[in-house]
């Protein structure tokens, strides 16, 4: 019988260093909100302890990752308490939130329906294929053409090339 | 925006170094992580419980006595014809004759000048009575400045131009650093922050913070020298990205004789605009524009208009 992975520190440390980066982009492009994203962030990679999937390589780890940071961002978007707790919390993470919420263009992206923004971030940001980012989100291929298409026409973005693809 | 831009924007969303080390800290640290343990269900049902408890003894006392009005109730004057705004241009503290005194008082370092031009407010209903006074208004400054300004009170707290005697109050819903009540006879006058007393410069960011323009500015006006209305920004990113250049406007300092003299020309000539703050209360605040010499006047001083605005807006001055 195989016995269920044990990950240490150092290997979550490791997937860590990898990966948060990407972790906290994904929630806070869901939250946008730093103490959201942050508590998603350390939430993801504590599931990540508790789990014991095994990954094939990098990019799976990484698509689990986003997978699972996409699920509890939303989930935390569901709680009513939500709101009421970020008047509690940290000043300089209130600042770090009002300074993105004020920079321009950031501002423009996090202003999109949420539906557009994860879509935007995974194709521009993290470089995946609309296939790839139908795959992540479950969602169907076309889909994610029309929110990319959306969204894109939304930010009036130049872009080089027409293919999402 | 191209994508490189976005991209670039992206990057900037974090987190920060500091928030990674945090973050990891707390994931290898679970039992030192606040969030967690903050959040369980027992948080959950506890915090709501003593935010309302904390609304309820906090709230309730207003509540019962009406001292705390919603913050943006209109203002409105007692029977007055008169527009509700305030002209802030700046004016120096000619009190050689008396019927021209500008009617402006000092608390606090700042110097404020009466709305409506002295008009009462009808404030009957906030009962501003049963709070605490911050002082009487003991001073006046007119009658010292004819005496020759031997007790200084141009310049100092509870000196005024207007209403000797009068009591100052602290308006609910507003920074007392930006607006006052004086009351007298009954009547209540709405005072509004103009600079310092001591005519130092404040900075344009330290006003805008103290009106708190961020939640009270309704729409952005900008009006020629005949007060005839150019434009108006109202969607809340305009009016936001209004207040931003407002806040970062540097102070000009003193101007020179010159200065002062190209200013007077421009505004004989009709070079000049009103760019108006119109507040969600009806009140407004009215800054003097004057783009030729990059200056803009808030409250009593001067300061200079930025690189950035002058490339976003100057073509509204192209004629």
């Amino acid at each position: 019988m195989e016995e269920p992975l044990q990950r240490t520190s150092k290997d979550i440390t490791q997937i860590y260093q990898r990966h948060v980066h990407t972790v906290y982009k994904v929630s806070f492009m869901l939250l946008k909100n730093v103490v959201d994203a942050e508590e998603v962030t350390q939430t993801v990679f504590l599931k990540l302890m508790q789990s014991d999937v095994a990954f094939r390589d990098h990019e799976h780890e990484k698509a689990w990752l986003i997978v699972t940071a996409r699920n509890h961002s939303r989930n935390v978007l569901k709680h009513w308490w939500r709101r009421m707790r970020t008047s509690l919390e940290e000043t300089d993470q209130k600042q770090l939130t009002e300074q993105l919420k004020h920079d321009d263009t950031l501002g423009d992206v996090l202003a999109l329906p949420a539906k557009y923004r994860l879509p935007i971030y995974l194709f521009y940001y993290e470089g995946y294929r609309t296939k790839e980012i139908a795959e992540l989100l479950a969602v169907n291929e076309a889909t994610v053409r029309t929110q990319l298409h959306t969204g894109r026409k939304l930010l009036k973005l130049r872009i080089g090339g027409d293919s999402d693809d | 925006m191209t994508e490189q831009e976005l991209i670039e924007r992206l990057a900037r969303m974090g987190p920060t170094e500091t928030q990674v080390e945090r973050m990891l800290n707390q994931i290898m640290n679970p039992s030192e992580a606040k969030p967690k343990r903050r959040w369980s269900w027992g948080y959950r049902i506890a915090l709501p419980a003593v935010l309302g408890l904390l609304l309820l003894v906090i709230g309730l006392p207003f509540i019962m006595n009406g001292a705390e009005e919603p913050v943006w109730v209109p203002l409105k004057p007692v029977a007055s014809p008169a527009p509700m705004s305030i002209s802030i241009e700046p004016r120096g503290l000619d009190l050689t004759h008396a019927s021209d005194v500008r009617k402006f008082l000092n608390y606090n370092g700042s110097r404020y000048e009466f709305l409506n031009n002295g008009e009462p407010y009808d404030l009957s209903e906030w009962k501003l009575g049963e709070n605490k006074p911050l002082g009487k208004l003991d001073d006046d400054i007119t009658a010292d400045v004819q005496a020759g300004g031997t007790n200084g009170y141009a310049s100092q707290d509870f000196g005024t131009t207007y209403l000797v005697g009068g009591i100052l109050y602290k308006l609910p819903g507003y920074d007392p650093a930006f607006r006052l009540v004086v009351e007298q006879d009954g009547r209540y006058y709405i005072v509004q922050l103009v600079g310092r007393a001591d005519d130092s410069s404040m900075t344009a960011n330290e006003y805008v913070e103290s009106a708190d323009l961020d939640k009270l500015a309704d729409r952005v006006e900008l009006l020629d020298h005949s007060s005839k209305l150019l434009h108006t920004w109202s969607t809340p990113k305009d009016v936001q990205e209004w207040i931003k250049h407002i806040a970062s406007f540097e102070p000009a300092g003193k101007l020179t004789n010159e200065q002062d003299e190209q200013l007077a020309k421009a505004d004989s000539s009709g070079e000049t605009y009103t760019l108006r703050a119109a507040l969600k209360d009806g009140t407004t605040i009215d800054m003097k524009l004057t783009p030729e010499m990059h200056l803009i006047a808030i409250g009593d001083s001067q300061y200079k208009l930025s690189d950035e605005w002058l490339a976003t807006y100057s073509y509204l001055f192209d004629h």
